[in-house]
């Protein structure tokens, strides 16, 4: 009779502690590659590439309620460019980003702009759409002092007029002056206008840029 | 024992055997026979109960809950991931497609009759992470004016780059890549794959095509020279 070579049985601590390094493994892979991710920066990175706009960091944010639940509403600037984006997080999908709108830095322009619907609710009962736009950007030449944003409902709604000063500027500690505006909700606004006018200490106008349509367009 | 797995019991009732066969197996390699040597093995081992008892210490059932729940947080996470990271692989093969492989004018059955010069080509610029690269053009008379045809591929050098759902590799680049000849003429049309794109262009003779981007801080500037052939007298 051969002796036999006795088998070393792993205690169940050690087939616990297997079974969660796979585990970790698996998440921190699927959070490397985007497909699952743990942090909203992590979708930030993702939508920097979608468009190629270099890194950006997280300037603001706010609140959105929706059917969903709260998400946040998240303002990032970087050099290139502004984004906007609704984050929210489900343990199905992790962090996720549902809406997600840039702005390109034009640097030999006064400021750049861009306007995004950040909600649309619909009342059965009631028949009503309620829409919520928000403008956002950067202030590019440093003599610009003021912003007006101005909402024209053309069909439906009402007009709304925005100024933005030095108060309302959110900074990100390189000089860059970045703003966020959201304007009150549009109810059964069915055609509209939107457009940001610059002004210099002095009152000289920047000229306007209107921000409806496929691209911001200067006038 | 009671609070092992079947597994266990199993491996357990195995490590007790071979020791009570490698107790054997030395106590006749001493010159015992083998009843007797089976005998004085059992007697070692000691009392069944107290052995159960301690094999029953040894397994404590607060691991054993851990290591089932982490296995059903693994099963969801592999479901959960599993085909999203798919997508991630073929968006790695569609990125390694772009790099080695796009597809060739030739293939392209609108084209194929219409060539009369085809060139290979190797220009390639950079574009952030992306690589755009012309590789091939190719001109429907190559001695006068008509349709010139630019094959076009673009991948993330990050090959596991992030999925982006339902989208075309560097999607940006093909929204924004602007193309006109020197005759200020435009692509009319084309066909596309999502890490390539062959490009229909009216051109005159003698035309170039010039090729350029610039978005959100990143551009460049490509000159595409054209196959043309001397004309004949």
């Amino acid at each position: 009779m051969k002796w036999r070579r006795k088998k070393r049985i792993p205690t169940r601590r050690r087939l616990t502690m297997r079974w969660m390094a796979a585990l970790l493994l698996l998440i921190l892979v699927s959070h490397a590659l985007g497909v699952y991710c743990l942090t909203p920066e992590r979708v930030l990175r993702i939508l920097e590439r979608e468009q190629n706009t270099g890194d950006t960091v997280f300037l603001a944010e706010t609140d959105v309620p929706d059917d969903e639940g709260n998400s946040r509403l998240r303002l990032s600037g970087g050099e290139n460019a502004v984004i906007l984006a609704r984050y929210a997080w489900s343990w199905k999908h992790g962090w996720y980003t549902n809406l997600a709108k840039y702005a390109e830095r034009r640097q030999e322009k006064p400021f750049s702009a861009a306007v995004c619907r950040i909600r649309s609710d619909y009342d059965p009962d009631k028949g009503q759409t309620t829409d919520t736009y928000c403008v956002f950007g950067c202030v590019e030449d440093p003599g610009v002092t003021e912003l007006v944003v101005q909402f024209h409902a053309l069909e439906g709604g009402f007009d709304q007029t925005v100024r933005l000063t030095a108060a309302d500027w959110i900074l990100d500690g390189t000089g860059n002056r970045f703003f966020l505006c959201v304007l009150l909700p549009e109810t059964d606004n069915w055609s509209r206008a939107c457009s940001v006018t610059g002004y210099f200490a002095d009152g000289a106008s920047t000229g306007t840029l209107e921000l409806m349509g496929a691209e911001p367009r200067w006038e | 024992m009671h609070r092992l797995t079947r597994r266990e019991e199993e491996a357990v009732r195995q490590e007790l055997e071979g020791h009570l066969e490698d107790h054997i197996c030395a106590l006749m390699e001493l010159g015992y026979d083998e009843a007797l040597a089976e005998e004085r093995s059992v007697t070692v081992m000691g009392d069944p109960a107290e052995i159960g008892r301690a094999m029953d210490r040894q397994y404590p059932p607060f691991w054993l809950a851990v290591k089932r729940v982490v296995m059903a947080l693994t099963l969801v996470a592999v479901l959960l991931v599993g085909m999203p990271l798919c997508q991630t692989l073929d968006n790695t093969a569609e990125n390694l497609r772009a790099c080695f492989c796009p597809e060739k004018l030739a293939v392209v059955r609108d084209f194929n009759d219409q060539l009369g010069a085809v060139e290979e080509l190797d220009l390639q610029v950079e574009c952030g992470d992306v690589t755009v690269r012309v590789y091939q053009v190719g001109l429907e008379n190559p001695t006068g004016g008509g349709m010139a045809y630019l094959a076009i591929s673009a991948w993330d050098r990050r090959f596991f780059a992030e999925q982006v759902p339902g989208d075309a590799t560097a999607a940006f680049l093909w929204n924004r890549l602007e193309l006109v000849t020197s005759s200020e003429m435009k692509p009319v049309g084309g066909h596309g794959w999502k890490w390539a794109y062959i490009y229909e262009i009216p051109v005159n003779y003698g035309d170039s095509v010039q090729m350029t981007y610039d978005r959100y801080g990143k551009k460049f500037d490509l000159t595409v020279e054209l196959p043309w052939e001397v004309r004949g007298e």
